[in-house]
């Protein structure tokens, strides 16, 4: 696997934000979930096609003013200011999970940002009669979280994930904590019902979309991949059937070839 | 040394299989096991033991505030408080003191300052105002305040209710989270410019002792396990205090102990084991799921609960978990046995801690209101009167309101 880099971009004053950086071509944003930026084979693999910019949720990763940024409307035009400061007018963004809420919210609330949009079970919707799950009561209880986010608990995709923590005292300590502080700057956004507005400004997206979704997510069911696609009429929907809340995890090649299909054959303007 | 009876008026009557058929005491809990003709009991009974321990001379009585439980049923202390204002203002010298009222729940914060104000009022100046944050269960759950917002709100309404205390003119307050043209609490309160205020909490970080410092409040370490879990806490409260160049007068803590009297240190042990033992594991008995959301503490109390082993209120729990009775009263997590052998443990809890406001907690959990009644009559007979001189004179009662001994207001 490459290396990405660990860029700093100061977005203004007061406000650094880091983002891995790697390979070259055209731009990709990838905003990450609520568990926080880890650099996988994923987006190691979209890094041999793609620029990949995988920005640091605000208040993780070493990133500075997260207090400067208090609500959704200031996280909406924080990434305006990060891209402005990356030099991206329009590009393309996958978002899983939480970075799913808000890559569609970055599309809707002016779509001439995003160009090509990949939601990967993504948050920012809301059915009543079937709820998002609390992924932030798990925290305390790890085994729970783990059975809710994958479907072959015993897949090599879940055993690492599962095996992640590192034996040493210290080092298991700061792994908890970036944990903790990545839910908890994601908390922040999503807090209660993780339905901010986003159905009633999704009808603004222009960009071209695809919802890519665990068949067996158990975080955010897959009727949300549906209701994704009701929403955004002319998306493209890939249901993986083996998968849970993280699909580009246990299918990677098949979530990676709907990915790079997509945005191959994306049509430049719409 | 002043004594405050508290009541936590648990539910007393869940199921036997509680534990194994429920998960958590608080918030998922279905409230078709609470009984509403009990509840209507146990109410009464609770606010008899408060008004026994009125009569008694108790220096205060204290109420808090939690949500969506049946380990407290005080959502509202406030009412409980104003159920007991009167009899505290005709009372020879008892305080009332409101333990919590969870600042970031209320909208506007101003409802705080107006409530504070009318119960400082009605009791002639003998209130006692507490500003908790609020557990997370209490606050991100029951409350769904935002874990990350939650001590920005905390701060914020404590800005707006002292200033709203001590204004005698209508002003604007432009908060982050509160914003109004006009502040105006009328009825403002009898104590001038503002009741002595108290910061309960349960995590003694440094942050918290420095902001109480800085203001000159009262902490007040709310835990349930005891006098020796405590001891570091209090240690690096006073090592705070020193370093700030402040005095080490005991008045400045407060300190909850759960206490249990009978006549012999035996009997002691037969009439509240079980009713403790409710208390830990039913009353007490909070799912993981709940107990802590992401954001309720900074990055950097997570980082220094993660390393000490005595660091949160869940490491209290995991130490006393399976401890027998004699264990439970050998490491402080009870206060029990004979008036004597209770008057030495206090003495060498309030020594040990440096502790001038003792908070006693008589009825805990299934307890039975005759057990109820007896141990706060004991604790206010036999307990009490031995171990009040404990400061003397050595040191100038603080955060305490200036009682006169008569009643505030006649009776006509």
């Amino acid at each position: 696997m490459s290396t990405p880099k660990l860029k700093t971009v100061k977005v203004r004053d007061c406000i650094e934000a880091k983002v891995l950086v790697a390979g070259e071509g055209k731009p990709l944003v990838y905003l990450h979930g609520a568990g926080g930026l880890q650099w996988d084979d994923y987006l190691d693999r979209l890094s041999q096609h793609y620029k990949v910019y995988a920005p640091y949720h605000i208040g993780t990763g070493g990133s500075v003013g997260k207090d400067e940024v208090r609500d959704w409307w200031d996280l909406v035009l924080y990434y305006y200011e990060l891209f402005d400061a990356l030099g991206l007018e329009t590009v393309d963004v996958i978002g899983h999970s939480f970075g799913g809420m808000v890559a569609a919210e970055l599309a809707s609330t002016n779509p001439n940002r995003v160009r090509n949009l990949v939601l990967v079970c993504a948050a920012g919707l809301w059915l009543d009669e079937t709820p998002v799950k609390d992924v932030f009561t798990m925290l305390n209880t790890p085994d729970v979280l783990f059975q809710h986010l994958f479907a072959d608990l015993n897949s090599p995709a879940a055993q690492a994930f599962a095996n992640a923590m590192p034996e040493e005292h210290e080092a298991q300590v700061d792994f908890i904590v970036a944990q903790n502080t990545a839910a908890a700057e994601a908390a922040k956004f999503m807090w209660g019902i993780p339905d901010k507005g986003l159905s009633r400004r999704i009808h603004r997206v222009t960009a071209n979309t695809c919802i890519i979704w665990g068949e067996k997510d158990a975080l955010i069911p897959v009727d949300y991949a549906y209701e994704f696609h009701k929403k955004l009429p002319g998306s493209k929907v890939t249901i993986m059937e083996k998968s849970g809340h993280y699909p580009q995890a246990e299918e990677l090649e098949a979530v990676l070839a709907t990915t790079l299909g997509f945005l191959q054959a994306a049509p430049v303007t719409k | 040394m002043k004594f405050v009876f508290m009541n936590l008026m648990s539910y007393r009557d869940l199921p036997e299989d509680f534990t194994e058929k429920h998960k958590s005491v608080y918030i998922s809990i279905p409230n078709s096991l609470y009984d509403p003709e009990k509840g209507h009991e146990m109410y009464n009974d609770f606010i008899d033991q408060y008004e026994l321990a009125i009569d008694l001379g108790f220096d205060g009585v204290g109420v808090n505030e939690h949500h969506a439980n049946a380990y407290g049923m005080m959502p509202s202390p406030n009412i409980i408080a104003a159920a007991l204002a009167r009899k505290v203002r005709e009372s020879e010298k008892t305080a009332l003191i409101v333990l919590g009222n969870s600042l970031a729940l209320y909208n506007p914060p101003i409802r705080v300052a107006e409530e504070l104000a009318m119960l400082d009022n009605i009791t002639g100046g003998r209130l006692i105002a507490g500003f908790p944050v609020g557990t997370s269960m209490d606050t991100n759950y029951a409350y769904g305040v935002n874990p990350a917002e939650l001590r920005p709100r905390y701060y914020e309404a404590h800005d707006l209710v002292m200033k709203a205390w001590k204004e005698r003119e209508v002003f604007h307050f432009n908060g982050k989270f509160n914003q109004h043209r006009y502040v105006n609490v009328w009825t403002r309160p009898y104590q001038d410019p503002h009741p002595p205020v108290w910061i309960p909490g349960g995590a003694a970080s440094q942050e918290t002792f420095d902001w109480v410092a800085e203001n000159d409040y009262q902490y007040s370490y709310l835990s349930f396990y005891g006098h020796e879990f405590a001891k570091d806490k209090f240690d690096k409260f006073w090592k705070r205090r020193k370093e700030l160049g402040l005095d080490m007068n005991p008045y400045k803590v407060g300190f909850v102990q759960m206490i249990c009297i009978s006549e012999t240190d035996e009997k002691a042990k037969e009439e509240y084991e079980e009713h403790v033992n409710y208390f830990f594991n039913k009353s007490f008995h909070v799912s993981p799921e709940f107990t802590e959301a992401p954001g309720y503490r900074t990055e950097k109390s997570v980082r220094a609960g993660l390393q000490s082993q005595y660091g949160t209120e869940s490491a209290g729990a995991k130490l006393r978990a399976g401890l027998s009775w004699e264990q439970m009263v050998e490491k402080g997590y009870v206060i029990a046995g004979s008036p004597e052998s209770v008057v030495k443990q206090i003495r060498k809890a309030i020594k040990k801690l440096h502790v001038g406001h003792f908070i006693a907690l008589l009825n805990h959990g299934s307890m039975p209101h005759e057990l109820a009644l007896k141990n706060i009559r004991l604790m206010g007979e036999e307990v009490i009167p031995h171990v009040r001189d404990i400061w003397g004179d050595e040191y100038e009662v603080q955060n305490w309101p200036k009682i006169e001994q008569t009643p505030a207001v006649q009776k006509a």
